[in-house]
């Protein structure tokens, strides 16, 4: 097992060099440079200030120089100063992290509390009227556009029932209040968000898991064990969901990166100050800086998901063995 | 006869209801929405308008402009032109202090300028301050700025906000943590900063022109423009800018007439339709000036504007002294139009509906950026001028790629843009022959002698009269010319609280006086 981790871990290191090569490449063939937005069209701004800009951020220099630049800073932890506002981007990553991992955590929670008894309920009664009326709703849930529920959801519960604040992650001058004001406030914020961004997910985990459930029930084990008379909820439950949940092991695995690929839309929408919103302003400044800091973490989980995710495969499925492999 | 003391205050509350209202009015903030984020609070490396909006209440310029749009006394009480204009000597305020208590003098102000002409200091506002020959402090409070050559656009230049010596000396001003604390002399004092979420400023309590009645000033970084407009339902936020949709068909709701004040006025910057002068469809007059009765700018104002803007007739803000109002918008005659392309050889000659000359149709394409009004009066264009059978493609590319593909290298046949001005009228990069290299702002490729010459005396008269009367010839002639077709110069239209008293609308909008803005006690929203 140790010598497959390794083994892995090392066949990790060129696909991320793969990666981050690539994304570098490509940010650059996109038109437009950085010194666009900050002189933007502006008669103040003569042609040499824009060369000398151009100068300063380094941008003269043949891609792989400025590629192998940005490397060697990398190797020394440095992933360099944002262009937008010249603070370090390790610094503005990590600030934003806390929102959206917390978003994306108890979106994930409320995903799987729900997801995990819908799609073994409508599993056990496949093709009932039940089944068929959850899959629309789910159908539905999945197709509607994300940004276009979060306004309904906002128009309703934001401005005609005020039950929570339209936007924002803290009420203004909240920072006067007791601690446990603020917790409930930022809780009132993200409620709305958590809500919209786990309909999605809920309903992409329920399909998934009914086809799993369904497949499963059609092993001989099952019918082995509903002949020895064991109850319906038993067997459905012991028997079928222990393995019918396999296959969402690979779609945790891909719920990694996702924890902190914040979503933009809703990010923009619910004027929540995370990292999906933090990645699109960055593509739309052409922040060089910042959109490769935020490729190589995003690269990273990605991996790290996929290695974790095989691991877990290997641990709760006795049929899958690395070692000899 | 003697009155308590109370009624005495009460008394003077009461008459001073337009000045910082009473003392028991002091208090409450304003809770603005801002679309981005500010990049920096470094005056002169900002360059986004989010910047400049926190920086406007931060800090202050030696001169500034006041409600009618002329320049007056900022940080400067005084200033004199001598040596027939060539040098200004100013004579600064000594009652002003730094928001840390530090006593503010020339020192900054040549801090501010070393800082400008800096080639290793990224501003884009360094154009101005190069042409300065020598800056001499003469003692602490009063200083001479001398030029090469006279250059009237000086004064104005100096509305650049000044930065403090003592705390920015030796730092790198791109790094620099004062970015997100910074000290100013402003009406307002940076208090907080939340990424993406919000800034914080509070008033000056020693602020040289009065301290701001309204305690507080919070704005909100809310990047969605529908979720701000649900936030002005939930009176989350006090100060906005209205889309024409929202100002003509969505607020007109008893709820916002009950708790909302909106306004309009000219917003500083025109849309035009600009030819590249260097293609063969383009550089006949007579061809241009068909354009322009061909297109029908009222009914752009009307369909893409909802009403909410003017037809411009040239290059200067409506209200300023540099634009001349007896130049009239030429009328819509798509008769007109084609009687002056037919002189110029474009006839309908095999009957297919569209114009050409020597078998080539009058077809071009229009670019411009994404931007609903920007596309909505593309489209108004494309039909007009279908009318009079020119066919005319419309194609939205995003800015920065407008900007890298088309414009810089000179690849387009005509393109749908917008200038911002500032009421400082001198528009030298925008028409003067030599501005045409890459990267350059006279990008249509214009040339004219007669307007080269206009521009130049333009920036060398100090006498306002007399540069009006120049650049009242240069409106003329460019709208006789036509090297762009002017289309419109849009409203601004904010939306504003109604407990917030003593608003002004002037041409120079509605901030100018914001010190003397207030709540009534009664109507306060936020403690702060």
């Amino acid at each position: 097992m140790t010598r497959y981790l390794i083994h892995r871990v090392m066949g990790l290191i060129p696909v991320l060099i793969g990666i981050t090569l690539i994304s570098f490449f490509v940010m650059h063939l996109a038109p437009g440079k950085p010194t666009d937005v900050v002189t933007d069209l502006n008669v103040k701004v003569s042609l040499e200030a824009r060369a000398r800009l151009n100068q300063l951020y380094g941008l003269d220099d043949p891609l792989p120089v400025q590629y192998s630049r940005w490397v060697r800073r990398l190797a020394r932890g440095d992933f360099g100063a944002s262009f937008h506002d010249g603070r370090p981007v390790a610094t503005k990553i990590t600030e934003r992290i806390p929102v959206t991992l917390g978003i994306n955590l108890c979106a994930l929670l409320l995903t799987l509390l729900v997801a995990i008894p819908l799609g073994v309920a409508t599993a056990a009664r496949a093709g009932s009227r039940l089944d068929r009326g959850v899959t629309t709703l789910l159908l539905i849930a999945f197709s509607a556009p994300t940004f276009w529920l979060a306004l309904l959801a906002l128009g309703w519960f934001g401005v005609e029932l005020r039950w929570v604040p339209v936007s924002g992650l803290h009420a203004l001058l909240a920072d006067r209040w007791p601690a446990w004001r603020q917790w409930l406030d930022v809780g009132r914020h993200l409620a709305l968000p958590v809500l919209i961004l786990a309909i999605g997910d809920i309903a992409v985990y329920a399909r998934y898991l009914r086809s799993s459930v369904v497949d499963v029930l059609q092993h001989d084990y099952i019918r082995t064990a509903r002949a020895n008379g064991l109850p319906p909820r038993r067997v459905l439950y012991r028997h079928a969901l222990r393995n019918a949940l396999l296959p969402l092991i690979t779609l945790l695995g891909f719920a990694l990166p996702a924890l902190l690929g914040g979503s933009v839309i809703l990010e923009s929408v619910f004027g929540i100050p995370g990292l999906g919103r933090l990645f699109y302003e960055a593509v739309m400044g052409r922040d060089y800086p910042v959109i490769m800091g935020l490729v190589v973490m995003g690269a990273g989980l990605t991996l790290a998901g996929n290695l974790l995710a095989d691991l877990a495969y290997a641990m709760a499925d006795p049929r899958v063995r690395y070692e000899r492999s | 006869m003697r009155l308590p003391a109370a009624a005495i205050v009460i008394a003077l509350a009461w008459h001073t209801p337009a000045s910082a209202a009473g003392l028991t009015d002091a208090g409450d903030a304003v809770v603005t929405a801002s679309i981005g984020e500010p990049s920096t609070l470094v005056p002169i490396v900002a360059a986004d308008s989010a910047s400049h909006g926190i920086c406007s209440l931060l800090f202050n310029g030696l001169v500034k402009y006041d409600k009618t749009l002329q320049l007056a006394g900022d940080l400067a009480e005084r200033w004199e032109a001598l040596d027939r204009g060539l040098t200004l000597r100013f004579h600064l305020r000594r009652d002003v202090r730094w928001h840390d208590g530090a006593p503010f003098t020339a020192d900054d102000v040549r801090f501010t300028y070393d800082a400008l002409i800096n080639p290793a200091v990224r501003t884009p506002y360094r154009g101005d301050f190069e042409r300065i020959r020598a800056l001499r402090i003469l003692d602490p409070w009063t200083l001479e700025i001398t030029y090469a050559e006279p250059f009237a656009p000086g004064l104005a230049s100096w509305t650049m906000w000044i930065m403090p010596r003592h705390l920015l000396q030796g730092q790198d001003l791109h790094t620099t943590p004062f970015a997100r604390q910074p000290v100013g002399t402003g009406p307002y004092r940076f208090r907080r900063w939340r990424s993406a979420e919000l800034i914080e400023l509070d008033a000056n309590p020693d602020y040289f022109a009065g301290a701001p009645a309204i305690r507080g000033w919070i704005e909100r970084i809310i990047p969605d423009e529908a979720t701000t407009f649900l936030e002005l339902q939930t009176e989350g936020v006090d100060l906005a800018s209205l889309t024409p949709l929202q100002y003509q068909r969505q607020t007109n709701t008893p709820f916002f007439a009950a708790h909302y004040q909106r306004a309009r006025y000219p917003s500083f910057g025109y849309t035009y339709l600009g030819y590249n002068l260097r293609h063969p469809l383009f550089q006949d007059p007579g061809v241009r000036q068909a354009l322009n009765l061909a297109i029908d700018k009222r009914e752009i104002v009307q369909g893409a504007l909802l009403g909410l803007g003017q037809v411009a007739t040239g290059p200067f803000l409506p209200d300023s002294w540099a634009f001349d109002p007896a130049v009239a918008a030429a009328p819509y005659d798509p008769a007109r139009a084609r009687a002056l392309l037919a002189e110029a050889g474009w006839r309908d000659t095999d009957g297919d509906g569209w114009l050409d000359r020597d078998g080539r149709p009058f077809a071009f394409t229009i670019l411009t950026n994404q931007n609903l009004t920007r596309e909505l009066t593309a489209q108004i264009i494309q039909q007009r001028l279908k009318a009079i059978g020119i066919r005319v493609q419309v194609r939205v590319v995003e800015w920065s790629s407008l900007l890298a593909h088309f414009i810089h290298p000179r690849r387009f046949e005509a393109i749908l843009m917008g200038w911002g001005l500032s009421p400082e009228p001198d528009p030298y990069d925008i028409w003067h022959s030599s501005k045409t290299k890459p990267g350059e702002f006279n990008f249509i490729g214009y040339a004219n002698p007669v307007v080269d010459r206009l521009l130049e005396d333009g920036r060398q008269t100090f006498d306002q009269t007399q540069r009006a009367a120049i650049y009242h010839e240069l409106q003329r002639i460019l709208y006789h010319e036509q090297p762009v077709c002017f289309l419109y110069v849009a409203d601004a239209l904010p939306i504003i609280h109604r407990r917030i008293r003593n608003i002004e609308v002037t041409p120079a909008g509605f901030q100018h006086n914001l010190v003397e803005w207030y709540v009534p006690r009664h109507e306060h929203r936020y403690e702060f």
